[in-house]
């Protein structure tokens, strides 16, 4: 059976050459993989990189980039389900870092809090407020993050621009490796549950890394979850930093079966502990993904 | 595919009778769902055998389950006490003192569609009788499954009931010769006793064989299990207590379109069953108001008027008499057909004494107070407005008056049984009318006796010609697009109602307030009246995430039993004051 591997990139990949792209994640693989003395087994054109950066780009793409933040959370363009699911998230993650309303209130600049349902300007300031107490976290980027998975979730269109991509990499007579790193392995996890078992796609092992599958409003929003039946293994790691991904996806947040294995100990050196470099040239990570390769 | 269940029995609330089979028929369905192989931890009893069974519990249990977005079915049973006012209530400990402590059905359904879990099937083994009493009217009930204001798309949620609306659900000795006997009866749920012959499989007929691995297994399909509870239970209780008018229980049921052929139950065949040969039992359909109504609403859509009349005029026993009575009823025109203004109100069952507006002149004709003219239509800022008709009774009810049409209310024993609109027959909308009154007033005529009575369904078949027979000319007949908002989402297809919602608005200028709050476009536009005129809507209202105005919360406990929205002197009071104000216009 030939054997391919496929990286399914997540946000920020913007204006960036699709193919110098693909050489910074194979880069990082490599650096992985010679952290055990190892290369790559199989060669370059047998790893696939479907692109759609430049999908999600135009979604923000007339906004000034100081303003993406201010104008998702304000969601003046949104229905009120994308600004619910906005606030959902951006919550959450607020309650993950354990930030409390007094450190929310020293960033608002409001003078007094409503007591109805949030407003975008408190939830601003929770982003501000993350930015400050979370090292390396970038409100503009959970914003666009949380934007880029709503709009993949819920806009059948945007849906299959991304996904189409999927599709034409995957070959049913081949056994793909997957390795999808934060959105991507939500556009990956949905494409292969929902398509992956009539598409005749196997795919021995797949890798999540930076995963959100766990945040309460991603995983209700694809619910019923279960395992893809095309899937064999299913590993994820994280770096417990990652302000993105949350949460392991273990029996408590993402109680599928048979269940996920989790490496919780990534020590993800980029800025915000999301960058796929700090993961892919994890060693433990890129031996994974060179074992079920071979 | 991932099964949980949430089983629920409350043998004991408020001054009711305590059930004798509640934790025997709880216990047992935990012992069905474990023999299922589901996970331990998706089985979550809630019974009052441990302590007071509350509204917060089930919340929790639900919410856990929810939680784990991984469960492709849940089975949320129940067995108790319940009641209908408008629509199902399931009693829990606290309840009727506490007006929370309830389940409120149809509004834990709305929620359960949006909450991520593939298939949600209530079982309610409980009365739907009506509520009796003040203290009772006033429950409602609490929404069990968690109000999350993002979710994925709309999952299929089905009910299997162990009655006919306005029904009792039985307790029946279990042996009634033993019983003469034995100083102590035991009872047991005649519902949940059959249903859990067929869980367990021992109705062989029942199963859809399917070879799995190597091996048979017998799949209980969701469709053939209600059809079969149709059946046998009613069959059970003639056979326990023999030939009683007065005590019957007839099972209802509401599945989708896309459920019907879902998998409940999954039993293992042994070989030499296998081999045996299945005879099929010859089950023909009973002929309940169930089936008589599916029929009378059918051949109305498919303007056979014909063998629609000649079925009302069959003798088919007593059960389906009141409905077929009310039927012919409904359909024939009464009072005045038209009035100089081209719009106006007429009235049967019931009379008017006085009527509360603003910005229009209303005038009672007669000394019979059931012909009501309004007038200054013409002058109309919107071409519809509220009225208030008060009854000699100090009942009230609101109605809006739609310019060019006559409103027909029809009361039956004080209750506001239909509302219809017909276009004046001096208005232009006549002629096109004319040509399909016949056929429409039989549809209309159909659909508003069964729902009165609790037995209106429409499968999505049914559905689409509906939507196809209510137009004419280059709108819809109001009173039906009423009627089918209720029964598109019932059948989740409430895009339906979006689109008559478009009809009505671009050809009426309005949308009726449960046409709004049944669709999912935005509740703006201009909405009348300012609550639901079907009272089946007012569970809906937290679900749905409708408000009513400041003048008028608290409204609903004044509102009086009956399939209209229909208003005590109380209430009556409250519109008033809000008309009178101009809050409401």
């Amino acid at each position: 059976m030939i054997k391919q591997l496929m990286f399914v990139h997540g946000r920020a990949q913007e204006k960036k050459d699709a193919a110098a792209l693909k050489g910074e994640w194979i880069a990082a693989f490599r650096e992985g993989l010679s952290k055990s003395e190892l290369d790559l087994s199989i060669s370059e054109n047998m790893i696939r990189f479907p692109y759609y950066g430049q999908t999600l780009y135009d979604l923000v793409s007339n906004v000034p980039p100081e303003k993406v933040a201010q104008v998702i959370v304000k969601g003046e363009n949104a229905d009120e389900q994308q600004r619910a699911f906005v606030r959902a998230v951006i919550q959450e993650v607020r309650d993950k870092a354990g930030i409390t309303d007094a450190e929310i209130a020293a960033v608002a600049e409001q003078a007094v809090v409503t007591k109805g349902p949030l407003n975008w300007e408190w939830l601003h300031a929770v982003l501000r407020a993350i930015e400050q107490t979370v090292p390396g976290a970038s409100g503009a980027s959970i914003a666009v993050a949380t934007n880029d998975v709503y709009q993949y979730l819920f806009n059948i269109g945007i849906r299959d621009a991304i996904e189409e991509g999927i599709r034409k990499a995957m070959q049913p007579d081949a056994d793909t490796v997957i390795v999808g790193h934060s959105l991507g392995t939500v556009v990956a996890y949905s494409l292969l549950r929902r398509e992956g078992k009539s598409s005749g796609w196997k795919v021995p092992l797949y890798v999540t890394l930076g995963c959100p599958l766990g945040v309460s409003a991603i995983k209700r929003a694809l619910a019923p979850n279960r395992h893809p039946e095309c899937v064999g293994d299913w590993f994820n790691a994280l770096d417990v930093r990652d302000i993105v991904a949350l949460y392991p996806l273990d029996e408590d947040t993402f109680p599928i079966t048979p269940s996920i294995e989790n490496k919780i100990d990534v020590n993800n050196q980029t800025e915000n502990r999301h960058g796929i470099s700090g993961y892919l040239n994890d060693k433990e990570v890129a031996k994974r993904i060179y074992d079920a390769l071979i | 595919m991932q099964r949980a269940a949430v089983l629920v029995g409350v043998k004991k609330t408020g001054n009711l009778p305590e059930l004798q089979a509640v934790s025997s028929s709880v216990n047992a369905m935990a012992l069905w769902a474990k023999a299922q192989g589901l996970d331990e931890k998706l089985i979550r009893v809630v019974s009052d055998d441990e302590g007071p069974v509350t509204a917060r519990q089930l919340k929790d249990e639900i919410e856990h389950l929810v939680d784990r977005g991984t469960v492709d079915q849940l089975i949320l049973y129940f067995t108790g006490h319940g009641f209908n006012i408008d629509s199902e209530y399931w009693l829990l400990s606290g309840a009727p003192r506490d007006t929370e402590e309830a389940v409120n059905v149809e509004g834990s359904i709305r929620l359960a569609r949006y909450c991520g879990i593939g298939h949600v099937l209530f079982v309610s083994d409980c009365c739907r009788s009506a509520a009796e009493g003040l203290q009772a009217l006033q429950v409602r009930g609490s929404n069990v499954f968690p109000n999350d204001p993002v979710s994925g798309t709309e999952k299929p949620v089905d009910l299997l009931f162990a009655c006919a609306r306005g029904k009792p659900s039985l307790e029946v000795v279990s042996d009634p010769a033993k019983a003469v006997a034995d100083a102590v009866r035991s009872y047991s749920a005649l519902y949940s006793e059959v249903l859990l012959e067929y869980l367990k499989g021992q109705h062989e007929d029942a199963l859809d064989r399917i070879r799995e691995d190597g091996s048979f297994v017998g799949l209980l399909r969701l469709a053939i299990l209600a059809d079969n509870l149709k059946i046998e239970v009613p069959r059970r209780l003639k056979a326990k207590l023999g030939i009683d008018l007065k005590i019957t229980q007839q099972p209802d049921d509401r599945i989708g379109r896309n459920t019907g052929n879902a998998w409940v139950s999954r039993v293992p065949i042994s070989p030499s069953r296998i081999q045996a040969p299945v005879i099929p039992v010859s089950r023909s359909r009973p002929v309940t108001p169930f089936t008589v109504s599916e029929r009378l609403v059918s051949l109305s859509l498919a303007g056979d008027l014909t063998t629609w009349n000649e079925i009302l005029g069959r003798d088919l026993g007593a059960q389906t008499a009141v409905l077929q009575s009310a039927t012919a009823a409904q359909a024939m025109p009464f009072g005045p057909m038209h009035f100089e203004t081209g719009c106006g109100f007429k009235v049967r069952g019931a009379r008017v004494v006085r009527t509360v507006q603003r910005d229009i002149g209303v005038e009672l004709l007669g000394s019979e107070g059931n012909v009501i003219r309004v007038t200054g239509c013409a002058d109309f800022p919107h071409p519809v407005l509220n009225v208030l008709l008060v009854l000699d009774n100090g009942s009230g009810v609101v109605v809006p008056a739609l310019r060019d049409f006559i409103a027909g209310l029809t009361f039956e024993e004080g209750q506001l049984m239909d509302v219809n609109y017909e276009p004046s027959e001096n208005s232009p909308r006549w002629n096109e009318y004319l040509a399909r009154a016949e056929e429409l007033r039989s549809v209309r005529a159909s659909i508003a006796a069964s729902t009165a009575l609790g037995v209106f369904r429409l499968d999505e078949q049914g559905g689409l010609a509906l939507a196809r027979r209510m137009q004419f000319g280059k709108g819809i007949d109001p009173s039906l697009a009423l009627y089918a908002a209720y029964a598109y989402d019932g059948l989740q297809r409430r895009d339906l109602v979006d689109e008559m919602r478009g009809y009505l608005e671009s050809d009426l200028g309005l949308t009726f307030f449960d046409i709004a709050l049944l669709s999912t476009r935005p509740k703006t536009g201009r909405i009348l009246p300012p609550f639901p005129l079907l009272s089946q809507g007012w569970a809906l209202l937290s679900a749905y995430r409708a408000e009513l105005p400041a003048s008028l919360r608290g409204i609903e406990q004044y509102r009086l039993p009956s399939p209209w929205t229909l208003f005590s002197q109380a209430g009556v009071d409250m519109i008033e004051r809000a008309i009178l104000s101009g809050e409401i216009r």
